[in-house]
């Protein structure tokens, strides 16, 4: 019986809770979902939407904001029960399933209708040929260097090819001194470092995952790239408790001198300089393949936007996305969020103030943005299926050939 | 008074109790039922949640569990997981209750020991989760003092390779668990009176003698009872195993729960989801009866 | 089979508490000898320490005419029956009866032979496969005393066993361990606080009191001849009374009446006459005051006294009264006080007296049975 009043139940739910959102004011008021505001100094996202709701009168904006791993449960239920937001913030990983459930607004007739300059933003995410998501601000992920323990182990020239990556690595490890070259965190909890510390080998050399589409993981470059990752480990030069490290972990063992090198989010600069402010390090992009001479793909996370496909306001929703995409505004939030920019010619104030996020603009502006889990069905757990068969791999239960092999088998399945 | 009157007192007699009760039994009906319900009939439909008008799926979701050998390897480690954490739970619970109560050790000593003993559960699972992923750390105090001693040769990755995750995380929820037993068990030996070891020491009974004849039996009722209850706790465990291993490294952490969680938040497959979730209300709700049985019996 | 002998026996406790002052006794085998006193006087103390259940400070204890105090309570070869009975909740009466010879090994056929003959004895057979929880109070201490019995030890050890069962029951088992015990013909040292089954068990009586024995003595010599004041007030039922008075001549004077002395009582009492003009503490059991209205009574000397309630029991009454004497506490910490003061005397009289609570009496006293009592030592003179 309860499977029948259900849906019922919640349908009114929903319709009692939208009469309230909607109809307080003559005012249209929409709703932003996000787990921006928290990772922002306090108050100023806020202060941005203040701003926008004086240039835009008659338009009001509430945030709902909680926790990464809050919103993104809240979003997908919201999707399931027809409760999304107008405007909603996204991660690339979660937006084909959206897109599944009919959850996100097509962009694309708005972008035409209002003129929008299509040139000015870094990446527009398309899905079966919807625009479903600007990416809003992005991190990239580097490769971070400790130039002190580089220079004792007599590292002068900081790695550009994986082959001398390996070098470094090697001669950065001291196992006795609990002193590794690199640190690989995969653990199963949140199986990121598949896409970060891993795949971005693959998209540092221009490379790809993927083929027409469909999942390529037996393809040289991955194979590849398992091969290489392999041979750290079996130099031990990785920092041991593979397995069951979280990203965390791996920025504290950087932070503590313990590992040479990771590939971490630019976004951690400053935590690390807090957590350690002797800290010598540099940032380097990810080393490719020998002889490649292209752009480099930079792996990167972002903070995404779309509109709810079922929103009542989608003219006004999409004012407030055009906002926030715009030159200025745009810089505006990502420098509170020490991120690049989504808008191509928003130029940040932190990359001329600080040395290091200047070097890594310029590795951004000669780059690419890569991350080819965005768009990408159940993303989370395609990197989960790739982290279990990579482990095995490092436990030396099968080769790299093996073990691209038996993802491309789970991938091919969840396609 | 008319028979109409008497009637209607009656029925007011026959009512009143279940007014009584109705404001608990909606509260049991809408937090504990609704979902319960729900959950069932979310493995019974294709794409829960994720639909709006989700069809019905028959018994697909459970046919594609059961033939997951995932599932019944984590099912394997949940029972290894459970069984091993009630025996040791009981086993250690018992001695540190019988030297707790034990007249032969110095008192104060025995209240440093007593604060020392019940730690444990001070802690949430996730501090303690924390406190084992450090110590057990490749680097970790363990690995540095057992070294030390000579025990092991190379660091072992506790945690981290899959020959020990089970049995590391095993002994942190076994840490974690023994004083629920230890105060339940504490509080049995103190209901025990005086005399009948003094009977017994008259009739010749020696110190082990006294523990299977008069202790065990005695406390039989609470270590039935803890053991159930334990037994069913351990084998919903989830934070403890989700921030040590989270299931890892590849599956050989992975226990029913977590197997859970991954196909509901990591596949977003709710349908599957529920039905392991099903699963483990069965197995719960088997051992539930048979608390609920020996409670009765007693 | 043996006795039992206790010499200069002390026990005394982490804080200095004397619990029991150079105990000397010698139990003789087959004798039923019973400890009584006041709560906290030490019997059960004693009683523990003869079972080995409590260490011995110093002194030695013979059973049998071996030393045991080094040794283990299982070594001693006693059996003791508790207050609590100390039976095993989770085991049969059988198992209960049985345990010590399961634990010493003894055969199956030999275990069921042994309890089937104690069943008997104890009219237990039926019950053999109850548990303790199912038995009636009686019927548990049967089971206890069973599993006393089954061990044939040298000397059966009883602390208060019949405290628990109710007052009808009691005056049946008591009956019933006495019979026992002579049939049986074991050594037994039982301890109680109720000076009725002090009187109608034993053979003999020690009385304690703060750890320090008082007498040893048959019942009756315990009852005619107490060595002081706290004897004759603790043994017998109601208790002694006890005033102060003054020795004149052949006078004994108290507040406004005196009591005439006859020679007999100094004859037997060659002390009695040092006391003469001095202060002294005299005492007269309730069934050796009379209503004076009644034939029994007339032929003694009277004095006055006020009723102030009377319990009718049916063969007897027990009259409380108010005579004009400073009442004497005997030391006894159990003893019912009447906090009122409205009485300070007990008087045993025949059903057929008539005196009314409320009424001025004339008091008949029978002054051959009178105790005396020195007044600083309180030791019978």
């Amino acid at each position: 019986m309860t499977f029948r009043i259900k849906p019922a139940m919640l349908k009114m739910a929903a319709a009692a809770w939208l009469l309230g959102a909607t109809s307080a004011m003559a005012d249209t008021t929409l709703e932003f979902t996000q787990w921006w505001e928290p990772e922002v100094p306090a108050g100023s996202l806020r202060k941005i939407m203040d701003e926008f709701e004086a240039a835009n009168p008659g338009i009001k904006v509430t945030l709902v904001s909680g926790p990464y791993a809050a919103t993104r449960d809240q979003i997908s239920v919201g999707a399931a029960t027809g409760t999304l937001s107008d405007v909603v913030g996204l991660d690339g990983a979660w937006v084909n399933n959206l897109n599944a459930q009919n959850a996100l607004a097509d962009m694309n007739p708005m972008m035409d209708a209002s003129k929008f300059d299509k040139a000015q933003v870094a990446d527009i995410i398309q899905v079966d040929g919807k625009a479903v998501m600007f990416p809003v601000a992005s991190f990239v992920y580097p490769v971070f260097v400790n130039l002190d323990l580089a220079a004792q182990a007599g590292v002068t020239k900081l790695p550009s090819t994986r082959a001398e990556f390996l070098e470094a690595a090697k001669k950065m490890t001291h196992a006795d001194k609990n002193q590794y070259g690199w640190v690989l965190p995969l653990s199963l909890q949140s199986p990121s470092g598949v896409q970060n510390d891993m795949m971005s080998w693959v998209w540092a050399s221009g490379q790809s995952m993927m083929a027409d589409g469909k999942p390529a993981l037996e393809g040289k470059p991955v194979v590849d790239m398992l091969t290489f990752v392999k041979s750290l480990n079996d130099a031990g030069t990785i920092s041991p408790g593979i397995a069951t490290k979280t990203e965390q972990e791996k920025v504290e063992e950087f932070v503590n001198d313990r590992v040479g090198m990771m590939i971490d989010s630019l976004a951690h600069v400053n935590l690390i300089r807090k957590r350690n402010p002797k800290l010598n390090f540099d940032l380097i992009p990810v080393p490719v393949v020998e002889n490649y001479n292209g752009k480099r793909g930079l792996p990167y996370a972002s903070w995404g936007i779309g509109i709810s496909a079922g929103s009542k306001h989608q003219e006004e929703a999409w004012k407030l996305v055009q906002y926030l995409m715009s030159e200025k505004v745009n810089a505006k939030l990502v420098s509170l969020a020490n991120a690049f920019p989504g808008n191509v010619n928003a130029k940040p104030d932190f990359v001329t103030s600080d040395k290091a996020f200047g070097k890594a603009f310029e590795i951004f502006k000669t780059g690419y943005l890569a991350n080819e889990f965005t768009g990408l069905p159940v993303a989370e757990d395609l990197m989960s299926q790739f982290d279990v068969e990579a482990q095995k791999m490092l436990a030396g239960e099968q080769s790299p050939e093996q073990a691209a092999a038996n993802a491309q088998k789970g991938w091919t399945a969840k396609f | 008074m008319t028979r109409q009157k008497r009637s209607r007192h009656r029925l007011k007699r026959t009512v009143a109790p279940y007014l009584y009760l109705s404001p608990s039994l909606v509260i049991i009906g809408l937090l504990m039922l609704l979902p319960m319900v729900t959950v069932i009939s979310y493995s019974f439909q294709n794409s829960a949640v994720l639909r709006r008008d989700p069809s019905f799926a028959g018994l697909k979701h459970y046919q594609a569990i059961f033939a997951d050998p995932v599932f019944w390897a984590s099912l394997w480690h949940t029972l290894y997981f459970t069984c091993m954490s009630v025996v040791f739970h009981m086993t250690i619970g018992m001695i540190f209750a019988l030297m707790l109560n034990s007249d032969r050790i110095n008192p104060t000593l025995r209240n440093i020991l007593r604060v020392l003993y019940i730690l444990p559960w001070l802690f949430t699972a996730v501090i303690i989760a924390v406190i084992w992923r450090l110590l057990l750390e490749p680097n970790g105090v363990v690995n540095s003092i057992l070294m030390q001693l000579g025990l092991i040769g190379s660091k072992i990755e506790w945690f981290s390779s899959p020959e020990t995750a089970l049995h590391a995380v095993t002994f942190a929820n076994i840490w974690a668990g023994y004083p629920l037993f230890m105060v339940s068990l504490l509080a049995g030996l103190q209901g025990i009176p005086k005399d009948f070891y003094e009977a017994a020491d008259i009739d010749g009974a020696k110190g082990y003698q006294k523990l299977t004849f008069i202790t065990i039996p005695q406390l039989m009722p609470i270590i039935i009872s803890i053991s159930l209850l334990d037994f069913i706790w351990t084998m919903q465990v989830f934070p403890l195993i989700w921030i040590t291993t989270g299931g890892g490294p590849i599956y050989s952490t992975e226990v029913l729960s977590t197997y859970t969680y991954k196909l509901a938040f990591s596949s977003y497959n709710l349908s599957q989801a529920s039905a392991s979730a099903v699963v483990i209300l069965l197995i719960s709700l088997g051992l539930t009866l048979f608390y609920i049985r020996y409670q009765k019996a007693r | 089979m043996a006795e039992v002998i206790l010499e200069n026996i002390c026990k005394t406790y982490g804080n200095n508490f004397r619990a029991i002052d150079r105990l000397n006794l010698s139990i003789e085998d087959g004798e039923f000898l019973i400890l009584v006193g006041p709560s906290g006087c030490g019997k059960s103390t004693a009683l523990r320490m003869i079972a080995g259940l409590e260490d011995v400070t110093s002194g030695s204890l013979r059973i049998g005419g071996i030393d045991v105090v080094d040794m283990p309570p299982k070594d001693r070869d006693i059996a003791m029956v508790f207050q609590s009975y100390a039976l095993y909740p989770h085991m049969t009466v059988f198992e209960n009866i049985a345990f010590s010879m399961r634990l010493a090994g003894k055969p199956k056929a030999e275990r069921k032979k042994r309890v089937d003959e104690i069943a008997k004895i104890l009219q237990l057979t039926s019950l053999l496969d109850s548990k303790p929880a199912n038995l009636s109070g009686g019927q548990r201490q049967r089971v206890a005393m069973g599993r006393a019995m089954v061990r044939e030890p040298a000397a059966f050890l009883m602390d208060e066993p019949l405290s628990n069962l109710d007052a009808k029951l009691r005056v049946q088992m008591r009956a019933e361990i006495t019979s026992l015990q002579k049939q049986l013909g074991v050594t037994t040292i039982y301890v109680t606080h109720d000076q009725t089954e002090a009187m109608t068990m034993g053979d003999r009586v020690a009385v304690l009191k703060g750890g320090v024995l008082q007498q040893v003595d048959t019942p009756k010599r315990l009852y005619e001849s107490p060595v002081n004041a706290f004897v004759a007030g603790f043994i017998g039922s109601p208790s002694m009374n006890l005033f102060e008075g003054t020795l004149t001549g052949d006078e004994l004077t108290a507040g406004t009446f005196a009591i005439q002395l006859r020679d007999a009582a100094f004859a037997r009492r060659p002390g009695l006459r040092s006391y003469a003009g001095r202060k002294i503490v005299f005492g007269i059991r309730p069934e050796h005051l009379y209503d004076s209205s009644l034939e029994s009574g007339r032929k003694y000397q009277t004095l006055p006294a006020k009723v102030t309630s009377i319990e009718e029991l049916g063969s007897e009454h027990i009259v409380h009264l108010n005579i004009d004497a400073v009442r004497v506490d005997s030391g006894d910490p159990d003893a019912v006080r009447d906090f009122g003061l409205a009485s300070n005397a007990v008087a045993k009289f025949e059903p057929e007296s008539t005196v009314r609570s409320g009424s001025e009496i004339r008091l008949a006293l029978d002054d051959t049975k009178l105790h005396f009592f020195d007044p600083e030592t309180h030791l019978a003179i």
